[in-house]
């Protein structure tokens, strides 16, 4: 009887609280839009920049920046607020909608931007924007739907098969161009008791996206690529499965232990040598000695249909200003700071990440021939793309990693794998 | 009860290896962090060190650890202590007193407990904005209170209903007066309760990092969990810099676990023998 009665009474406190709760929620959220003079008396010179470079050089470069855009604007008072990569992607959309936002952010050009600039969240920036020295791709890239310059790019990377030139020494063996070679050379590696390629996946599986945008570009085309991602074609598509089939002919060369390697154990076996190859972005060699960065090179992925016009990934770094940042003018003056040559050298310069500034007129302060190589081969793309997240989202990405992780143990289920890939895509976009 | 003389050796066996499972982990941090960044990268996590050294541990003091540390006692302690004494008054209001709707008010805020916290971080954020305490220590101690004193009142309520209705009522009729109850008969009686709660609210509020991130922007104000996520890098991280400021971050709770140790065991059998 007790019991009935509690859990009752029980069940209508919970619908009580649970009322309350989102009544209260409602209530927070609605009111959200009215400015609230809870400020920490910001006035208008003060500026602040909140960025996701968590390493020690990048937060120095990132503070030099400020510190120099300080002494040519002396009326402004920059400060750098740095926030871990994960959760500043975690804060971004509240800190968007904060009364008093940061009021300039570190961010990256692609889908996840121009969403932000439909939602009308990111400061128009087109009267600092150079008229010159981005190239027309940077451009677009920085250009939202209703054509405002909404982002300015500093830096950009690349993708590439990177190996070590003296191992490679070693083996004997030489770049590969064509899809054949690469597999010869596999084979070849294989042969003499190396593990020819490395994929880490225990914390790193979107590394899966590098290898199905660089098939995907090779096989079908950028075009096909970004329609793809964009939601206007289907991952059931014969042409999603022929990538899916070449990709088949070099799983059996992935490093087998590689399914539990974090992606710095992984690194760690490609710097000694006990994988050849990995496709990456040159911040692989970040945190490698001194002469293991003198020692490595890369090869572009290789060329499986020469019809195809070649892309290549470049993602582009760089910073926004937010709408309803308190200082739009100090905000505005920095964007056009971060744009010059000048700029984009200086931070180049203390960071020391191998990143290329994207005003073509900029010089790589601490050129290598890897840094050149990697720009010419950009710079000789019929088309750049970002990398799968950017061009897409995250919710994407992670119904890509599902896909390609069970793709990767189970080859053959490859028709079913397609379709839940499909479901799961359209599932995240009607989020 | 038959006893061979086999089964204790058993016992005995199979729980050692469980405690080596369970300790492994732990020792592997701490071996982490005693080693240097190159001997790691080189050589890999599961290798036997080198040499040890104690660099890391400088290293992440000097990346600005004292401070956050000081930011998260800054917050857990008052939280801690507010939480309590917020906590035992309404439980002791809510067990011994005839409050209209008392069983609704208990489940009530029970059942907001229950709610997952992800549901309530852009409300609450919102809500801190409105009051003027977003990104401020004193937001963070308002919120982490408010989010648990609901099992603590809980909690605390159960246990004061077992305390024998007698010892009240004799200090009633001492002329003792509601607050006097509860400062001078109450309280004393919970204590075992209190100190096992004061210690799980210690760790919970110290390890927090959900509201955390949510609640805080400004770098200098961080506890100590995101500032040692934000030690990791994007791609690398000086993993035996991150396992010392780890080791260091665990001290505090240690400590506080080790110290209400009997409290804690005992307070984990409350209401047990109902």
């Amino acid at each position: 009887m007790t019991h009935l009665n509690v859990s009752r009474r029980g069940f209508l406190a919970g619908v009580g609280a649970l009322g309350a709760v989102s009544a209260l929620g409602a209530c927070a959220t609605s009111t959200s839009s009215r400015p609230v003079a809870t400020g920490s008396g910001k006035g208008s010179s003060a500026l602040l920049l909140k960025s996701r470079e968590t390493s020690d050089k990048s937060r120095k470069a990132m503070q030099a920046l400020l510190d120099e855009f300080a002494r040519l604007n002396p009326s402004y008072k920059p400060t750098l607020n740095t926030m871990e990569a994960a959760a500043f992607q975690q804060q971004i959309r509240a800190d968007l909608t904060l009364a008093t936002p940061p009021d300039v952010l570190t961010w990256f050009a692609g889908e996840i931007a121009n969403n932000f600039a439909k939602q009308g969240l990111m400061l128009d920036a087109g009267s600092v924007f150079p008229a010159k020295g981005y190239s027309e791709q940077f451009t677009k890239l920085s250009t939202d739907a209703t054509g405002k310059k909404i982002f300015i790019p500093t830096n950009y990377y690349w993708w590439g098969v990177f190996y070590r030139k003296s191992q490679f020494e070693k083996w004997g063996a030489a770049e590969p161009k064509t899809w054949d070679e690469f597999i010869a050379l596999c084979k070849t590696l294989k042969g003499k008791g190396v593990s020819p390629l490395a994929l880490p996946l225990s914390d790193s599986s979107w590394l899966t996206a590098s290898w199905f945008d660089y098939l995907n570009l090779r096989i079908n085309g950028a075009a096909f690529h970004r329609s793809l991602l964009a939601g206007q074609e289907a991952y059931t598509d014969p042409r999603v499965a022929k990538v899916l089939d070449v990709w088949h002919e070099v799983l059996p060369y992935f490093d087998p232990a590689g399914k539990g390697l974090a992606f710095q154990e992984s690194s760690a076996k490609w710097q000694q040598g006990k994988n050849a190859m990995f496709l990456c972005g040159p911040f692989l060699a970040d945190a490698m000695p001194a002469d293991v960065k003198q020692d490595i090179s890369f090869f572009q992925f290789p060329i499986i249909d020469p019809a195809v016009p070649v892309a290549e990934e470049a993602p582009l770094d760089g910073f926004f200003a937010s709408a309803h940042s308190a200082n739009p003018e100090g905000a505005k003056a920095f964007l056009g700071y971060a744009a010059t040559p000048a700029a984009q050298e200086l931070y180049l310069r203390i960071s020391e990440n191998t990143l290329i500034p994207a005003n073509s007129d900029a010089k790589s302060p601490l050129s290598t021939p890897l840094i050149e190589k990697g720009r010419a081969m950009v710079a000789g793309a019929a088309d750049v793309t970002q990398f799968f997240n950017r061009d897409s989202n995250d919710d994407q990405l992670g119904a890509l990693t599902t896909a390609l992780v069970r793709f990767i143990d189970k080859p053959g289920e490859a028709p079913g794998i397609l379709e839940q890939w499909q479901s799961d895509s359209a599932k995240a976009r009607g989020n | 009860m038959r006893t061979t003389g086999r089964r204790p050796w058993l016992f005995h066996g199979g729980m050692i290896a469980l405690a080596a499972l369970w300790l492994l982990p732990l020792l592997l941090v701490l071996v982490t962090s005693l080693r240097t960044f190159d001997d790691l990268a080189g050589a890999g996590l599961a290798s036997l060190p080198e040499s040890l050294t104690l660099d890391p541990y400088s290293q992440a003091l000097g990346a600005g650890e004292w401070r956050s540390i000081v930011n998260s006692l800054l917050i857990t302690v008052p939280v801690v202590v507010v939480t309590l004494v917020l906590a035992s008054m309404a439980a002791y209001g809510l067990a011994r007193h005839r409050i209209p709707f008392r069983r609704t008010i208990l489940l009530l805020m029970l059942a907001g407990n229950l709610l997952p916290a992800q549901l309530l971080l852009i409300p609450v954020l919102k809500l801190t904005e409105q009051f003027g305490i977003f990104d401020s220590r004193i937001g963070m101690i308002v919120v982490l209170t408010a989010v648990g004193l609901g099992f603590y009142t809980f909690v605390l309520h159960g246990f004061m209903r077992g305390i024998p209705e007698e010892v009240t009522q004799a200090a009633k009729i001492d002329g003792a007066t509601t607050f006097g109850v509860y400062a001078r008969i109450v309280l004393p009686l919970t204590k075992p309760a209190m100190a096992a709660l004061g210690s799980l609210a210690f760790t919970w509020t110290f390890n927090d990092l959900l509201w955390a991130v949510t609640l805080l922007r400004d770098e200098t104000k961080l506890p100590v969990t995101p500032a040692i996520l934000g030690m990791q890098g994007q791609y690398f991280s000086q993993w035996n810099v991150v396992a010392a400021a780890t080791v260091i971050a665990a001290i505090p709770t240690v400590v506080v676990f080790l110290r209400f140790q009997r409290y804690f065991i005992s307070g984990l059998l409350i209401g047990s023998s109902k």
